[in-house]
């Protein structure tokens, strides 16, 4: 089992003092090669439950277990090297570094991980020239590209460390219909044809329904699990 | 279980390329922040390179003037020794032969008009040129300067003298090195005994090099020549010589290196704000490099590597820049220095090894880093989850203290006071800047306002004669040309003429350090004794004592009695050309001729136990009836060119001498130019920032109906607002450090008394210029605010 969450909760505690409950007994086991959504509307909790297992934040109780190894125990040098070597991060707004070429962005984990930067731009160049097909893109800055292409890079970024598991969070909610099919399509091949495992929130039906499992999440609390209709 | 790669144990690669191009994409930031540093570390380099060039200009001419002399015998006592002594020193065991000479200052003048700066030097030249030592009115001169001048062979110079002008034939040129090399060939020699006749030192040498025999090392010579002169001689080998020329301004060297030191202050202060406000607007970017795997060690590494560059780069100008600002303030900190060390410097060629240039990079790049640590711990900090959710951490508006806008009636300015409220991270890093610039401006317009006005309240209440004579020349009056004494009692038979005053200034050594000896005809009680500035009792009484005591007596200045402890009633013992004298100290006066102390004694004690005839100056009291324009006209037609002399009034005499203290701290005050450039500056940045941070909610301001010009209105009323903000705190701090500087630092290190004086100017100064950096430094963000396109500003949100 790659990822297993037990007892999962996130509690913020507003400027007053008073308690919040955002996340509350979540339990969940996701294998390799799943393409699992997490759908809810709007408070429910899905993006908290990403950056969680993410470890972009840390949760108040449970706990989240990686190839057995147990999130919470990691300390900060842990988290940071379980980001960049496990993890592969695709955001809403893209996120990616304005100052940096398109293949520099998708190089920075690799560099960060101290692969020497001729190697780790080679990679890159790969990988946008094969997966995500943006091999006349990559000397290009992000300024200079459509929202799909950012997506794009965001994709071969995320994938370059060759990590366990994909976090993406609404990858398509920036981009127009067509386009979101497009990246959406990327995604699910990623799962089909190299075993990728891809977590992915959504509020968008018709997204979910390209993944392989659909978790639902209301108030914070998890109300299904099964798969697409 | 633990996981393969938890355990790997690799060093933290370093992402300094993501840092360089960051510099690199922000050039214009990076520019103007190497500006910045540029211009406070090349005001600490130019200072640091003026005082070592000076110091080795120095060295350079003193060597050039020995040649291989390996001691050098000098009075300390006065300017001059008795001839007889040479002999005496000839005998000592080990000397294999001494060389006597003099050595004065005169201003040259020849027909075209043109004079030498550095006046010309009269001293023994050996050797067979029997032409040249058959006359007292033949000089040799340096091929150099003599090419500069247009001079050759066969022309005639004037030379301004203690009796009056004096004409001197060019009988030969010096070639180019050794002696010539001197005082940048700005030097003139004569027969040793022609120089004694035409400048009034009669059986005087005012130095003597000493050559050793084989075998004799010069530190037994020295123990051995100087038992035998005693303690009213030094003698020193040429390299100790100059480690006394730099103890002689060493304060005053200190005082300057600490104001530039500042400037490199500020300019790291830059630095720290510019990483600040990076920091503050890429936490997006730090976020995003956080979560895909950066980790904080790098993070720092980077933003230390952004800082250690920006040091380089500003380094690297300040380098070229201080070249540029050294030989445009040489002259005048020339002048500075000369007026403290109380000798003629010569103008220095400029010089920087390249070991120290390495060490000056060194210096501002990590200087740079280091205060670069705070930022960049802070964005070790950044929160990802606000960095990618794009919340904006400073956007606090339920501050407490935002409610302070409430009773202000207009609507732009309680937005102002909001915005200024609600950062108050933001706020402080532009206040706290701006503040550093104007303590810094309010500490060199306090002390040297202190300065300047001790000095004018010590003329309004000292001054007496009506009329004073100097020798023709530039600076202070005891650097021209001195005056014979015979002259006082000619200007004394004089009709128009109520009395004639002699002045001399001596330097002398007490206790190893350099003073002034002051002594001062009798101008008589009926003057109340104005002109000795006594403080500590009645001045009429202490005149009485000091010229009518049977004893020698003195007046010791407040910085003598600041360094020596010694204080009216106190004896001191000085040396004297025929041994040493007990002085009585009869009061305390001021005086700023000398940073280690003066002693004021009467000329007629003086002219006793030195035996000198000369004079630096002469005062003149008008009769009553008899015009002091007029006077001055009539001693000018007859003396100004006879005896090359100038006639100034007191007023005249008043702002010569306030224009030399005005010329020696206008280096000082050149310094807060550099100080608010890098204000301005790091202000810019800050407001730049702040603006970009604010973009969507300006755009929603837009949208709504604020006009360009009512946004307009609103950001500079925020940075004037900061900006009042800044003048509060940069007074405060900098009237303390002003306080502190005077009373301490001043009278503990250079023996100086100044009251602190305190006017509306500084103040003025400080409100005046923060609202100019401040407008200046906001005018383009505001510009760029007022221009946004409010639909894509309205779209980021």
């Amino acid at each position: 089992m790659l990822l297993k969450v037990e007892s999962l909760s996130k509690t913020y505690e507003t400027s007053s003092g008073k308690p919040v409950s955002v996340l509350s007994d979540i339990n969940l086991s996701i294998d390799g090669a799943e393409f699992v959504t997490i759908m809810g509307p709007s408070g429910s909790g899905k993006s908290t439950l990403l950056q969680l297992i993410g470890s972009l934040d840390r949760p108040t109780g449970g706990r989240i277990l990686v190839n057995g190894a147990d999130l919470s125990s990691l300390d900060e040098m842990g988290r940071t090297l379980f980001r960049r070597r496990k993890l592969g991060f695709v955001f809403q707004a893209f996120h990616l570094i304005p100052l940096l070429t398109a293949e520099e962005n998708v190089a920075l984990p690799l560099v960060l991980d101290g692969t020497s930067r001729g190697k780790a731009l080679e990679r890159a160049r790969a990988l946008l020239g094969g997966v995500v097909g943006l091999g006349q893109r990559g000397k290009h800055r992000p300024g200079q590209l459509s929202g799909g292409e950012k997506q794009r890079v965001a994709i071969a970024r995320a994938l370059i460390a060759n990590p366990d598991l994909i976090l993406a969070d609404e990858p398509t909610g920036a981009l127009d219909s067509a386009t979101s099919g497009e990246i959406l399509a990327l995604l699910k091949s990623l799962r089909s044809e190299q075993g990728r495992t891809i977590l992915m929130v959504t509020h968008d039906e018709t997204a979910a329904r390209y993944g392989t499992r659909i978790i639902r999440l209301r108030d914070g609390r998890m109300v299904a699990d099964g798969k697409p209709a | 279980m633990v996981e393969w790669w938890l355990t790997e144990s690799r060093p933290e690669p370093m992402i300094q390329w993501l840092g360089v191009r960051n510099l690199t994409v922000r050039l214009w930031r990076t520019t103007s922040t190497v500006l910045g540093i540029g211009a406070g570390a090349s005001l600490f380099l130019t200072v640091v390179l003026i005082n070592q060039s000076v110091l080795q200009s120095y060295r350079e001419s003193l060597e050039a003037l020995t040649g291989r002399a390996e001691l050098v015998v000098t009075p300390d006592a006065s300017s001059w020794m008795p001839e007889e002594l040479l002999s005496k020193i000839e005998q000592v065991p080990g000397i294999a032969h001494a060389t006597p000479s003099v050595q004065t200052m005169a201003k040259i003048t020849w027909a075209d008009g043109n004079f030498a700066r550095n006046g010309a030097k009269a001293s023994l030249i050996t050797g067979d040129s029997l032409e040249f030592l058959n006359s007292t009115s033949h000089i040799l001169l340096a091929r150099s300067f003599a090419a500069r001048n247009g001079l050759k062979v066969g022309d005639t110079v004037t030379a301004s003298t203690p009796t009056g002008a004096k004409s001197l034939t060019i009988r030969g040129l010096l070639p180019e090195g050794g002696m010539a090399k001197a005082f940048g060939g700005a030097l003139a020699v004569m027969d040793i005994d022609a120089a004694r006749k035409t400048f009034a030192f009669d059986g005087q040498t005012s130095r003597v090099d000493l050559f050793l025999k084989a075998g004799t090392s010069p530190r037994q010579a020295q123990a051995r020549v100087s038992t035998l002169l005693g303690a009213s001689f030094r003698v020193e080998e040429p390299a100790e010589r100059v480690d006394n020329f730099q103890n002689s301004f060493r304060s005053f060297q200190a005082l300057i290196e600490f104001l530039a030191a500042v400037g490199l202050f500020v300019a790291w202060v830059l630095v720290a704000g510019t990483i600040h406000v990076s920091v503050t607007e890429r936490q997006g970017e730090l976020g995003i490099l956080r979560a895909i795997g950066a980790s904080p060690m790098q993070i720092l590494t980077m933003i230390l590597g952004e800082s250690f560059w920006l040091g380089l780069l500003g380094g690297g100008l300040a380098l070229a820049a201080s070249f540029v600002f050294s030989h445009a303030m040489l002259g005048t900190v020339v002048a500075a220095l000369s007026a403290q060390a109380l000798l003629k410097i010569p103008e220095p060629q400029l010089h920087l090894p390249l070991v120290q240039a390495f060490e000056f990079l060194l210096l501002t790049a990590t200087g740079a880093a280091i205060a670069g640590l705070f930022p960049a711990w802070r964005a070790t900090r950044v929160s990802l989850l606000a960095s990618i959710e794009r919340e904006q951490p400073h956007a606090a508006a339920e501050a407490p203290w935002a409610t302070l806008a409430a009773p202000v009636p207009s609507l732009i300015a309680q937005m102002a006071i909001q915005n200024v409220v609600r950062r108050p991270s933001r706020t402080s890093t532009t206040v706290g800047l701006l503040a550093t610039a104007l303590a810094f401006v309010a500490v060199i317009e306090v002390m040297t306002g202190s300065f300047e006005k001790t000095l004018s309240a010590r003329f309004d209440h000292t001054l007496t004669p009506e009329l004073v004579i100097f020798g023709q020349g530039k600076g202070r009056p005891d650097q021209r040309q001195t005056l014979h004494e015979g002259f006082v009692d000619e200007l004394r038979g004089l009709p128009g003429v109520r009395g004639a005053y002699g002045r001399r200034l001596l330097p002398i050594r007490y206790e190893g350090r350099e003073i002034s000896l002051i002594s001062l005809d009798d101008m008589g009680v009926e003057t109340g004794y104005r002109v000795l500035d006594v403080v500590d009792r009645p001045r009429e009484q202490a005149g009485i004592e000091l010229y009518s005591s049977p004893d020698f007596t003195v007046l010791v200045s407040e910085s003598f009695r600041n360094h020596f402890h010694k204080s009216t009633g106190d004896f001191l013992w000085l040396a004297a050309p025929m041994g040493n004298v007990r002085a009585r100290v009869i009061g305390i006066t001021t005086d700023f001729s000398s940073p280690n102390g003066a002693l004021y004694t009467s000329r007629a004690w003086y002219r006793k136990i030195w035996k000198d005839p000369l004079l630096n100056g002469i005062g003149i009291m008008v009769q009553e009836g008899h015009g002091t324009t007029a006077l001055q006209t009539t001693l000018r037609s007859r003396y100004a060119l006879s005896r090359n002399v100038v006639v100034l009034s007191d007023r005249e005499y008043r702002n010569e001498v306030q224009g030399i203290a005005a010329q020696a701290i206008v280096y000082v005050k050149s310094l807060r130019w550099a100080a608010l450039f890098i204000a301005l500056i790091a202000l810019f940045n800050s407001f730049m920032v702040d603006i970009r941070e604010r973009w969507q909610e300006l755009g929603l301001l837009r949208a709504v109906g604020m006009s360009p010009l009512q946004m307009m209105a609103m950001l500079v009323f925020e940075a004037l607002l900061k900006a009042a903000m800044a003048v509060i705190l940069g007074l405060g701090l900098g009237l303390g450090v002003a306080w502190f500087g005077l009373t301490n630092f001043l009278t503990t290190r250079l023996g100086w008394v100044f009251h602190l004086h305190f006017s509306w100017q500084a103040p003025a100064l400080c409100a005046a210029l923060a609202g100019i950096v401040s407008i200046l430094a906001v005018a383009i963000p505001a510009f760029k605010a007022v221009s946004l396109e409010v639909s894509l500003a309205l779209a980021e949100l």
